[in-house]
């Protein structure tokens, strides 16, 4: 966690007492089952998330009942509750530990009380351009490879999803109906 | 801020605002024209978004990211164009006193079009798909030949060409 914080910083940064400060207020390890939902439908919580193992997926329903599964994390990367980041409103959709998870987390209460600290609006920006990585990269994928090749790179990248998603969960993180997707699995 | 703008003068139809692998750590404003966006994964060029007039812009690969652009900017509509390189936008920034709070709004904004176009691409038949970016830019087919407009909605150019005749037929 720190070294993520601290990947491409100069090594006399300013930042490093700030970045040990932070992570120290993380409590955690914390294991959590399968199946929970760290994000709740219509949650205002802030709290910030590292994955430390396991898969955690937004899972919502579309206007006619389908799943919908616009972003996936996994080990190595920061989460909070991105529609209440973003639009400032409450969460549309569940974040799900689509397997059983271990991660650290920083209390909402906590990370409002850093914020006013000098240095840490640097901390959030540096949290937002590993998110932001992530985001685009999966829109781009969504766009530019077909679904064949995207669950391809799925499987050869990021093996952990194949493991926790169910394959109408898999089906809806590419973007494709069931049936389309049990096509393409007798491709595979 | 709005004062430190740098006009870069007029860029024509088709001329590049960056190219994979140039650095822009700019933040630019489009007057009147219309820009697109494009990447290239193995050869196919697809669009991923339009640049309406009176509006920033940035390449997020590069400004915010701080790595080298991995898509296009074009012009599509001849337009005046301002900039403002990162090194002042930090500036700026640091003497009111604003710290990161440009980049974090920025960061939060492509954060959230990121989730939005994704979501719409795994939820919107077609035909929605063409609707609603219809809707929020209605001048986009005057700008986009019908292959560009395809890639950018995610479709074959034959389901572009069904969801326009289908949305043709309901008006």
């Amino acid at each position: 966690m720190r070294n993520d914080l601290l990947l491409g910083q100069p090594k006399n940064s300013t930042l490093k007492s700030l970045v040990h400060y932070v992570t120290s207020q993380f409590e955690g390890p914390l294991t959590i089952s399968k199946g929970s939902e760290l994000v709740v439908h219509g949650d205002a919580s802030t709290h910030v998330y590292f994955l430390l193992d396991g898969t955690v997926a937004e899972i919502g329903r579309d206007d006619q009942g389908g799943l919908l599964i616009p972003t996936a994390f996994q080990a190595g990367q920061w989460f909070f509750n991105l529609q209440r980041h973003t639009t400032g409103k409450t969460a549309e959709s569940p974040f799900v530990c689509v397997s059983s998870v271990q991660l650290m987390r920083l209390d909402q209460t906590i990370w409002e009380q850093l914020q006013t600290e000098p240095g840490c609006d640097e901390l959030l920006f540096i949290i937002q351009q590993r998110i932001l990585d992530h985001v685009r990269g999966h829109f781009r994928r969504l766009l530019h490879t077909s679904p064949l090749e995207h669950y391809r790179w799925i499987t050869k990248e990021s093996p952990a999803l194949v493991k926790g998603f169910t394959r109408d969960q898999m089906a809806a993180y590419l973007g494709v109906s069931r049936a389309t997707f049990f096509r393409l699995l007798q491709k595979v | 801020m709005a004062a430190e703008f740098v006009a870069d003068g007029f860029c024509a139809r088709k001329h590049p605002i960056w190219n994979p692998g140039d650095t822009r750590q700019k933040l630019y404003f489009n007057a009147e024209g219309v820009l697109a966006e494009y990447g290239e994964v193995d050869g196919v060029k697809l669009c991923h978004r339009i640049i309406t007039p009176f509006t920033f812009f940035w390449s997020e690969k590069s400004f915010l990211l701080w790595q080298p652009c991995d898509t296009t900017m074009t012009c599509l509509k001849r337009s005046s164009i301002y900039s403002l390189d990162g090194g002042k936008v930090r500036a700026i920034t640091e003497e009111f006193g604003m710290g990161f709070f440009l980049a974090n709004r920025l960061s939060k904004q492509n954060i959230q079009n990121y989730r939005e176009r994704s979501r719409d691409l795994s939820r919107l038949n077609p035909l929605e798909r063409l609707e609603k970016t219809i809707l929020a830019n209605p001048h986009i087919l005057n700008h986009l030949s019908r292959a560009e407009m395809a890639s950018y909605l995610g479709l074959s150019r034959s389901s572009l060409f069904r969801a326009m005749n289908t949305l043709h037929r309901g008006s």
